[in-house]
């Protein structure tokens, strides 16, 4: 592994929370998901060379993640609820600014899911482990959709409080 | 309800946070959608939160899709079902009671200090945790291993493995281990807690790749039956030099080279495979088949598993933390000495000293030296000069096998004490297969293409028109 290459890597490991977390959030189907990021860990590789290191890394390894996105997308036009380039556009700024404090706090929520109620801890469950639209969770649990989704918003914004709670504890 | 023109957007701001959330749960209408859209346009701090939401989203996704061992106890959808029926609709009736027995399902929003109480209890939980996640592996490994390969690959858990799940993995599994070892006082606790450290530091990434450096090899000393054993299995290949990348899920490439060329086996969590030469591609079910080329493997120890590992030193190993070596030049000062010998006092009478191995004896001092020269070595091959006060808190921690125990005589983890970085692991007389090994595990940065699951597929490996041999049972 020459010098270069070694550079990119290291950079890479860093920025890749937050690039997978911006694929995700544009691309809906999971395998699709793992084939846009393989794309881009290739693409971050070849185009290293001319990476500015003046500029923050993630928000370059973001805008290459967005070239890879946007053909991903020319080739699924059909998809309903697709953001459109200005948009994309948006939140690839935002992404690129998520820090390593950010994408670290994030290493304590396992913790914190641990400490939901078992019903909250089971919703999780059933979106996550087995991704089920709500509409599916609530048949499952004889809930209305929109409640689920509810909870499923406030499970959410309890497990963000618990990480700020981690995080300004550990920076005393 | 959808936005008719910028006047709307205060509306849109207060029901924004429902849209990131409905979006990322797909329950947006078309018009939702729009307005969620246009949401994001009007304004960079719009889609900053957008942002730290679907981060969140995307972490709850990978550590729900990764390993058992990530996750807290399973929750029987009996549990979940709203029986009570004026509770049904109300998502937030009951979720946040704590249930009496069950301290962990006290709820975030009311605990006003859970930050020590937390510490105690994952301590409890996680070991259970550890134990199951074992049992997990054990019966996974079963359940692969007699589906079929078609039905396996593709399946869509085993595609979406956590980016970042292996740091909580190893959470998971030092919390544990520092519960078994609650009853522990002393050193070997503070060295418990050093390796978990370092482990869960080097976890961040579960993506990483090591550089393996053979110092020494020879043939394992002649006992009863041991080495015609040893000879029977099919021979191990050569190690030095070779490189090992590690994925979440179990995944693994170790790949070396030969004089008759290069070779390489691994893992994608659900197959195991082995590239050699010329020779057809040989894929097993088995995801553990081809873990039989990477050292440690045959004691539950194996390099690409450092949950494992660190299992095994906490189980059958004595483990002391050198002092901090105050300046670079101090590596060989009395207190550090005087740690290693008493290491080594206690390596002479293992199993391995009496085999006949006089270099399990009294080498220890020599070994630390090693060790932390071997940590600079590692620093000046990685292209990165550690800063004067990363230099200065270099840590070298020394486990040492107990008597009857399997496994290499000794383990050296030299590290950095402030940042947790990992320099190497030295490993002193490690079997493998007829051989004793003494070799050293160094950190690589992981290249971006070995960090996707595609890279621990064979057929990122090589070409097409290679033919491929399925393994069956557990023939070599």
């Amino acid at each position: 592994m020459d010098e270069t290459t070694r550079q990119a890597a290291r950079y890479w490991t860093l920025a890749q929370p937050a690039v997978s977390a911006f694929v995700a959030a544009v691309v809906h189907d999971f395998r699709d998901r793992d084939d846009v990021l393989q794309d881009i860990a290739v693409a971050v590789l070849e185009s290293f060379p001319s990476y500015d290191p003046a500029r923050p890394f993630t928000a370059w390894a973001i805008g290459v993640a967005r070239n890879q996105v946007r053909l991903y997308l020319r080739r699924r036009r059909r998809d309903r609820l697709v953001f459109d380039e200005a948009t994309i556009a948006c939140l690839a700024d935002a992404f690129g600014e998520i820090d390593a404090d950010q994408v670290r706090r994030l290493d304590v929520l396992r913790e914190c899911l641990a400490m939901l109620a078992n019903r909250a801890r089971g919703l999780c469950q059933l979106r996550y482990e087995q991704d089920l639209k709500p509409a599916a969770i609530a048949d499952r649990v004889g809930m209305t959709p929109n409640s689920v989704a509810k909870a499923l918003q406030r499970i959410r914004d309890q497990l963000r409080e618990c990480l700020d709670r981690r995080a300004s504890v550990s920076s005393r | 309800m959808p936005p008719t023109s910028s006047n709307t957007l205060p509306t849109m701001n207060d029901n924004a946070e429902s849209w990131i959330h409905g979006y990322l749960d797909g329950t947006l209408t078309d018009s939702e959608f729009a307005a969620l859209s246009e949401w994001l346009r009007s304004d960079p701090a719009h889609a900053g939160r957008f942002a730290r939401v679907a981060l969140l989203h995307n972490r709850l996704a990978e550590l729900h899709r990764g390993p058992a061992v990530l996750l807290p106890p399973h929750v029987p959808l009996s549990e979940i079902r709203a029986d009570d029926a004026g509770a049904a609709d109300d998502p937030l009736d009951g979720w946040d009671s704590p249930t009496a027995n069950d301290p962990a399902a006290e709820p975030l929003a009311e605990r006003s200090s859970y930050e020590p109480v937390m510490g105690a209890r994952l301590a409890g939980a996680s070991g259970a945790a550890a134990s199951r996640a074992a049992a997990n592996r054990t019966a996974a490994s079963r359940t692969v291993a007699s589906r079929p390969v078609a039905s396996r690959i593709g399946g869509r858990r085993a595609r979406w493995w956590a980016v970042m799940g292996g740091a909580l993995a190893v959470f998971a599994v030092m919390f544990g281990l520092l519960a078994m070892l609650g009853d522990s006082t002393g050193r070997v606790s503070a060295a418990t807690r050093e390796l978990a450290r370092v482990i869960t530091a080097q976890s961040r990434s579960p993506w990483r790749s090591y550089r393996i450096v053979i110092e020494s090899e020879r043939a394992m000393a002649t006992k009863a039956g041991r080495s015609r054993e040893a000879d029977r299995r099919p021979p191990k290949p050569t190690l030095n030099s070779a490189s090992l990348h590690v994925g979440p899920g179990g995944r693994f490439v170790l790949t070396g080279v030969e004089p008759a060329g290069s070779w390489t086996a691994g893992s994608n969590g659900q197959q195991s495979w082995s590239v050699r030469g010329t020779a057809p591609i040989r894929v097993s079910d088995d995801p553990l088949h081809f873990r039989r080329d990477v050292p440690g493997h045959e004691h539950a120890m194996p390099l690409n598993d450092l949950e494992a590992m660190l299992n095994r030193l906490c189980d059958s190993y004595d483990a002391v933390v050198l002092d901090d070596a105050d300046e670079p030049d101090n590596t060989g000062d009395a207190a550090a000495t005087g740690d290693a010998a008493a290491t080594g006092d206690s390596a002479a009478t293992d199993d391995s000293a009496a085999t006949g191995d006089s270099a399990a004896k009294g080498d220890s001092v020599a070994t630390g030296e090693s060790a932390l020269a071997t940590e600079s070595d590692a620093a000046n091959n990685r292209g990165a000069t550690p800063e004067p006060q990363q230099r200065s808190s270099r840590r070298l921690l020394v486990a040492t096998k107990r008597r009857g125990q399997r496994g290499p005589r000794q383990v050296e983890v030299s590290y950095d004490s402030g940042t947790d970085e990992l320099f190497a692991i030295r490993f002193v007389d490690m079997p493998y297969g007829a051989n004793r090994l003494t070799l050293r595990l160094e950190p690589l940065p992981s290249e971006p293409t070995a960090q996707t699951a595609k890279y621990f597929e064979h057929t990122a490996h090589h070409s097409d028109s290679r033919a491929i041999e399925y393994v069956l049972g557990d023939g070599p």
